[in-house]
């Protein structure tokens, strides 16, 4: 009797557990941060340095408290020690450099210095980037431009590639691509693509996801000046004009873009992107020199 | 190295035949299944008069050597069998060889069976190795399944083996990975032992003799791996009859048949395949073209009375074709095929009574093919593995045995990708020699005390030497009780990048990745609870050095060595894939366990913590890893329901011929520790972008400073046996997660920006729902 009893208590505790459903409490993971996206191009002066703050899961950011406007922002050239302070301006929600007395230079050690407050804490950070050296650009002899047509194939039938040949930054690994489409929209998208069936509603709502590709090229020979490389139709999804950028970017950039966006591993778990600041900020410091060009796909 | 060898086997040899010369003779012979002629593993044979007794090893070989002369009563006993007793009369310098043939106990017989042993079950406990648990195909099939039944799905219902999720038949012993875990196939490695992307084990039940399982402190005739060895022995097949099984479950269908060789010995194969491919893929467009096939084979040939000689083959094959759109020209899809390929030979020999000896040639193949061609990426991973092993046990006398080995491994493998941007090709060729020796001492009845060196030497572009003693000793406390202490290093030489939906890909040790090393302590304790139940408990302590976590960014660390003559990089090694870290396990476990009467199976606890230092990992500080399960309870229940209320009322059991059999499987486990979405942010991937409905980044919380709820499931089965002119047709009713409980897997965090808005949106993964499904088992 006292097996039957003891039988009975198990299997009521083992369908007790057993049934209904779990679920996870989110609300105590955030902790404030500083986003930091800024880009500063050798030759040019340093501006669209975007301060933001983090926003917690669910909750939508007030858009006056989203961009920090009243943070402290430099930038230190390690080379003079020279430190260069950044003002906010309103009208593009970032921070840029209002003096005429410095232009960033190629292959050169810049420090960007953050302190701002918000949350009732006072953040700070530092980042430092190494900009490209000078020799990037587009071949624009051997890369697209003007139109093309969709899969145009060569006389001998096979679909032509779409070229790009790049000089490459001397000591620089890292070539991210950007591949536009100006005119993306429902209408222009390319329905009877070869590869999938993407219905109108579907484009509608991830237009976006459509419009914007990137690629890169990574680890390049370092001994090499030149770099050729076939764009793949399938970063094409509309008849449209295309913008493409390819930019000879910096360690930091490098580190960042390839990881930022893959912090879900396949059983669901999270981890960290590469981010190289020292601090409480989030995001990157870099450094990128970069070449454009355009063309057409038709129909 | 074979003059060596020879000239170790010359000298243990006439070790044992001066051994002979004492006036004293020995028992030896071979267990085996009266019905089957297979060998039985672990049976027990024992001298009540002396109160001297042994098991069987893995081919049913056995020996009592330094029995003074005289009359004695000898008892084989084996758990499901019915006890075998003959007297012998035992003369100078004679060695009496028994060939015994158990014969199946019938539970349903007139008798209650209380326990089909006569030797106690602490007796029976005592002789086991620490940590190690044995499973025959019964207990296998008789744990509630996901359509299957499955080897690997049945260990995680052990205590100190947890899964990490539904969809995953992957193990994780005592807080280590997958990786850690060694197969082994009639003495054969297996490295990828998966179908269907982990759903599935490749082991088909139905071919399984028996499964030992080490979770720990494992003997030194076992190396290589960290944490534990699931070491599989296939049926020899029947030596006397014709017999076969066939089986089909929603998902496949599979049989196994066996029998004679003649006098000389036996033959048995088995076949299983999945059929939705032929089924509901040819109507419905959604699912991809995919299908597993399985098979085993072995002959096992009786050369002599002391000379064995079996040949295995074991082969596996997944073929998975997937269009995104199967009317495109150039469908987003791919081809990935792939499959295992193992063979061996072994030659089982008696050198004499006391000198019994047991070689390998075995080799192993596992090869995957992936094609996407819509982005031009293209991908083998190939491992090859041919090994050479001998092991040899030395019976000096009762108290005093030793056991010798070899193992030379010539492995052959590694990966090539072809993809736009570079190609990578890391094709490696690794030997590595092991030896090792261990001695078995009983200085009185009370204690059991075993020592072992091996000895590894790994040439590869670095060359690693290693020596690992390992020490186990077991002290009987009471007539009721047993205590046992172990203590051990491990080495291990090679790692596992696991990939989402992909087959893991080996590598080995080498210049960038240095061999792993783990500590086991373990202190067990054994209780026989009256005559029907087993009580074990043990604590362990379980430390890593140099282990290997897959760099989750390896994207931004791995660097080429050379390039193509387009400037294109080649990877050929294996720098920056993997994180090097340490880390300890400790943990409690409790099992409690019945293996006979109409109510059969376990109930277990364990606790365990286990917490990883991984360099580049959480800024370098210590955290829990994914498969941390604090608390883990398994209830595994086989009921026969015609007989039930008989053991209840201490009844005589009856015995029909159609037969009701519940099966239950309740499991909890403590939440995993999870890192959460902690916050979002904008971000443009690149500069010339504009902000927009992809323009929100994750930030993570602390790495996994959360915990999952806790995960809980109840599992039922239902199988009626009806026997009809010695056919036996079972058909069975599974019932997976019954009760539909919805557990967590994990967090799907979507969102965009829309209309200036952000747009969050939370999905919970959950794993399997009830899941019930249905088959037929013929048994003739």
């Amino acid at each position: 009797m006292k097996f039957m009893k003891n039988t009975f208590l198990l299997i009521s505790a083992a369908f007790l557990f057993s049934c209904g459903e779990s679920t996870v409490e989110l609300e105590q993971t955030y902790e404030p941060k500083i986003v930091v996206n800024a880009i500063i191009y050798p030759g040019q002066k340093v501006a669209n340095i975007s301060l933001t703050r983090n926003i917690p899961l669910n909750t939508q950011p007030n858009p006056l408290t989203l961009f920090l406007n009243n943070a402290n922002v430099s930038i230190t050239d390690l080379s003079t020690g020279k430190i260069y302070t950044l003002t906010y301006n309103a009208a593009k929600l970032s921070y840029e450099y209002k003096g005429n007395d410095w232009i960033v230079d190629y292959d050169k050690s810049y420090k960007l210095s953050v302190n701002a407050a918000f949350d009732g804490k006072t953040l700070s950070a530092e980042s430092v980037t190494k900009t490209p050296r000078k020799g990037f650009s587009i071949v624009d002899s051997e890369t697209i431009s003007g139109e093309i047509y969709y899969r145009e194939k060569d006389k001998n039938n096979y679909v032509k590639e779409i070229p790009l040949k790049i000089n490459l930054s001397p000591g620089t690994k890292f070539y991210p691509i950007s591949i536009t489409a100006l005119d993306a929209s429902d209408t222009t998208f390319i329905y009877n693509n070869a590869y999938v069936e993407v219905e109108r509603e579907d484009v509608k709502k991830e237009l976006d996801r459509y419009k914007y590709m990137q690629r890169q090229i990574q680890n390049v020979n370092p001994t090499a000046t030149q770099f050729k490389f076939d764009i793949n139709w399938i970063s094409i999804w509309f008849y449209s004009r295309y913008r493409l950028v390819v930019y000879a970017a910096d360690e930091n950039f490098r580190l960042y873009n390839l990881t930022y966006r893959n912090v879900q591993e396949f059983d669901g778990n999270f981890h960290e992107p590469r981010i190289n600041f020292l601090g409480d900020a989030i995001g990157v410091f870099g450094s990128m020199i970069a070449d454009t060009v355009y063309f057409k796909v038709k129909k | 190295m074979i003059k060596k060898t020879i000239l170790f086997l010359s000298i243990l040899l006439c070790l044992s035949q001066n051994q002979l010369a004492q006036n004293e003779g020995s028992i030896s012979g071979f267990v085996y299944d009266k019905s089957s002629g297979e060998g039985l593993i672990g049976a027990n044979i024992f001298i009540k008069s002396l109160n001297r007794g042994t098991v069987t090893n893995v081919t049913g070989y056995f020996v009592i050597p330094k029995i003074n002369i005289g009359n004695y009563e000898v008892t084989i006993s084996y758990v499901g069998y019915k006890n075998y007793t003959t007297k012998i009369s035992l003369k100078s310098n004679e060695d009496k060889f028994l060939d015994v043939n158990l014969q199946q106990e019938d539970i349903r017989g007139d008798e209650i069976v209380v326990r089909a042993d006569s030797i106690k079950i602490i007796d029976k406990l005592f002789n086991k190795p620490v940590s190690k648990i044995d499973l025959s195909p019964a207990q296998i099939s008789k744990v509630p399944r996901v359509v299957e039944a499955d080897l690997l799905r049945t260990l995680q219902t052990l205590p100190g083996i947890v899964p990490l999720s539904d969809f995953s038949s992957a193990i994780y012993v005592r807080g280590g990975t997958p990786d850690q875990n060694l197969f082994m196939v009639d003495g054969t490695d297996v490295y990828n032992p998966e179908h269907a992307f982990g759903l599935f084990s490749t082991f088909n039940t139905d071919a399984i003799k028996k499964v030992e399982v080490y979770k720990g402190g494992f003997g030194a005739e076992y190396g290589g791996r960290l944490s534990s060895v699931i070491n599989i022995t296939n049926k020899d097949g029947n030596r006397n009859n014709f017999e076969g099984q066939a089986q089909m479950s929603l998902l496949s269908l599979s049989t196994t048949l066996s029998g004679p060789i003649g006098d000389i010995g036996s033959i048995s194969g088995s076949l299983r395949r999945t059929y939705f491919d032929q089924t509901l893929s040819k109507f419905v467009d959604e699912l991809p073209d995919y299908y597993f096939v399985d098979g085993n084979f072995k002959a096992f040939f009786d050369l002599s009375k002391s000379n064995k000689l079996s040949v295995s083959f074991f082969g596996s094959h997944d073929d998975l074709n997937f269009l995104l759109d199967k009317k495109r020209s150039e469908s987003l899809g791919f081809d990935y095929i792939w499959g295992n390929l193992t063979g061996s030979i072994n030659w089982r020999t008696i050198f004499s009574p006391t000198l019994f000896g047991n070689f390998w040639v075995t080799a192993s193949k596992f090869n995957s093919d992936f094609n996407f061609t819509a982005v031009e990426v293209k991908e083998k991973n190939e491992i090859n593995d041919l090994t050479i092993k001998g092991a040899i046990e030395y019976f000096y006398n009762d108290n005093l045995n030793f056991k010798f080995g070899f193992e030379q491994k010539n492995v052959y493998g590694g990966l090539k990708q072809d993809f736009p941007s570079g190609k990578v090709n890391v094709m490696r060729t690794r030997k590595l020699y092991s030896i090792y020796g261990s001695t078995s001492w009983k200085p009185t009845i009370l204690w059991d005390i075993e020592a072992g060196l091996r000895a590894d030497y790994l040439q590869s572009e670095k060359d690693f030497k290693n020596f690992d003693p390992r020490l186990t000793i077991k002290y009987r406390l009471s007539e009721q009780a047993n205590l046992k202490l172990s203590a051990g290093m491990f080495h291990q030489y090679a790692n596992r990048i696991p990939r989402l939906f992909f087959i893991s890909i080996w590598t080995t040790a080498d210049e960038y990745v240095s061999g792993s090393s783990s500590n086991h302590f373990i202190l067990g304790y054994e209780r026989a609870l009256g005559n029907k139940f087993e009580l074990e408990v043990e604590a362990y302590y379980k430390t890593y050095k140099d282990i290997y976590s897959y760099n989750q960014t390896f994207i931004a660390d791995v660097s080429p060595e050379s390039y193509t003559s387009d400037n294109i990089p080649i990877y050929n090694n294996q720098k920056g894939l993997f994180n090097r870290g340490d880390g300890n396990s400790y943990g409690l476990e409790f099992l409690l366990r019945k293996e006979s009467g109409a109510l059969s199976g376990w109930i277990s606890y364990a606790f365990s913590k286990t917490v990883f230092t991984i360099d580049g990992i959480n800024k370098g500080n210590s955290f829990e890893p994914r498969h941390n399960r604090t608390h883990a309870v398994n209830v595994v229940a086989n009921v026969d329901l015609n007989n039930f209320l008989h053991e209840l009322r201490d009844e005589k059991f009856i015995n029909p011929d159609n037969k009701w059999t519940l099966g239950l499987n309740f499991a909890f486990f403590t939440g995993q520790p999870i890192t959460l979405p902690g916050s979002v942010y904008l971000m443009n991937r690149l500069p010339d972008w504009e902000i927009n409905q992809n323009s929100i980044a994750i930030y993570p919380s602390s790495i996994n400073t959360y915990n999952l709820p806790f995960y809980s499931r109840l599992d039922f089965s239902l199988t009626y046996d009806i026997e009809y002119d010695g056919w036996t047709l079972s058909p069975y009713l599974q019932v997976f997660n019954m009760l539909n409980r919805k557990n967590v897997w994990f967090i799907q965090y979507k969102n965009e920006v829309k209309n200036n808005l952000i747009k969050q949106e939370i999905d919970y993964q959950y794993m399997f729902p009830i899941l019930p499904s249905i088959g037929v088992t013929v048994k003739f």
